[in-house]
């Protein structure tokens, strides 16, 4: 999808955006070609954290909600979407006008209308320096030390994302042992931790590796890295994540489980890579 | 079926991993290595197949499944070991049972038993603590014979 036309949009009219990251989702008629986009602008890192607009607007103080909300209304819709959607309907879908007129009430008359539409999810930010330059109002409060790990980062943010369009096309029976499919709410949690730790990682200056990532035989989001003698197993359900540390050889092998939240990320990362501080 | 032979600690085992990549049951990292998933000792039945080499004369191309499968090695009193101070694992006794059939003389399975009732969940998460902890062995030994991708 074009991010440089979604930043060029931003015009000089756009001065009153605060230092921020955002993150984009784009709700896309599937006839793309019709024009019709909409965007939810979800601020990441800033003082309105955890804020959002509607259809266009670029935040700031003077327009935000409570992306809660958004997330409440989303989370209903896609409930209710599933439990009618056809069998080989695995992607999903949303348009800010949906979501309006749902609230307002024929619930039923709008999920038959959400099944034609296609869900497409992009994420990015713009505290690179590529997309600065095509904002031209954004600026931010991450600092960059330089723009190799900058292109580095994306790369490793975009190879997440590639593997999570895969995940989505699951269906149950995937593999033969009668796995279920993943569900869309485990693969957006999944997709969100996985890009914190990612953000974790890089921010805090450490190498990032490549992680497995699958899905088991319950529909949940596994990721697992293999790091020399050690490994590091994570399992993300729908509202809670655990990790698996392992160690040891065959003779003395070392099994450690516990819940998974973004305050042990660094450690775990740490115990990875075997950083000694 | 008749089950009347226990097997040795110093056993070899095999276990038939998928070749198609798609089911993920290996991957291949950033260096080109084949890293063995815990998808590769995926069961319905949570009881994973394997077949006893010194049945297989200890060719281990008679265990493939399919043509492009690889092949991994497990030695029995290695998996009757497994870390029983896992969260997950604790209270269970993991065993290799002989279950030879018509069709493989050399099969068994690994079964894990809980010592007390348990829930469902518990049991769930003991399979994934033992799936993860078979690959790990499997991945410490290496591959008996790599996946056929060509």
């Amino acid at each position: 999808m074009p991010y440089a036309r979604l930043w060029k949009r931003l015009g000089p009219e756009d001065t009153n955006i605060l230092p921020m990251r955002l993150k984009f989702l784009e709700f896309a008629n599937t006839t793309i070609e019709s024009n019709v986009h909409q965007f939810i602008y979800n601020v990441i890192d800033s003082p309105l954290a955890n804020t959002a607009t509607l259809d266009r607007e670029v935040p700031t103080i003077a327009n935000i909600v409570h992306v809660d909300s958004y997330k409440t209304i989303f989370e209903t819709l896609l409930k209710q979407a599933e439990s009618e959607q056809s069998a080989d309907q695995v992607q999903w879908v949303a348009n800010l006008d949906q979501w309006q007129s749902f609230l307002q009430g024929e619930p039923s008359a709008n999920v038959e209308k959400l099944a034609s539409y296609k869900f497409i999810d992009i994420t990015t930010e713009v505290n690179t320096p590529l997309d600065i330059q095509w904002g031209g109002y954004i600026t931010t409060n991450i600092e960059q030390e330089d723009s190799s790990k900058t292109n580095s980062y994306y790369l490793h943010r975009r190879e997440i994302l590639d593997r999570f369009e895969i995940l989505a096309q699951r269906k149950d029976n995937w593999d033969g042992y009668e796995s279920k499919k993943p569900s869309q709410s485990s693969l957006n949690h999944a997709k969100f931790i996985i890009e914190e730790l990612l953000d974790s990682i890089i921010s805090a200056g450490h190498p990032w590796h490549t992680s497995f990532i699958s899905s088991d035989e319950d529909g949940y989001i596994t990721a697992a890295w293999h790091i020399g003698e050690r490994e590091l197993h994570i399992e993300i359900e729908e509202n809670e994540a655990e990790y698996t540390k392992i160690s040891g050889t065959n003779q003395d092998m070392k099994m450690e489980i516990d819940f998974l939240n973004p305050d042990n990320f660094l450690t775990l990362w740490e115990w990875l890579l075997d950083v000694h501080k | 079926m008749y089950i009347n032979d226990i097997l040795r600690d110093e056993e070899k085992l095999y276990r038939s991993v998928r070749g198609e990549i798609e089911y993920d049951e290996y991957s291949v990292n950033d260096a080109g290595e084949y890293i063995i998933q815990p998808a590769a000792f995926r069961d319905r039945n949570k009881q994973p197949s394997v077949d006893r080499a010194e049945l297989r004369n200890f060719n281990p191309s008679l265990s493939k499944l399919g043509d492009t499968d690889g092949i991994v090695s497990l030695i029995t009193g290695e998996v009757r070991r497994l870390p029983q101070n896992d969260i997950e694992l604790t209270d269970h006794t993991i065993d290799v049972i002989y279950m030879p059939t018509m069709e493989n003389p050399a099969h068994s399975q690994i079964i894990m038993t809980p010592n007390s009732s348990i829930s469902k969940t518990r049991e769930r998460k003991a399979f994934k603590s033992l799936q993860k902890a078979l690959a790990r062995l499997a991945n410490l030994k290496g591959w008996t014979l790599k996946p056929n991708t060509s």
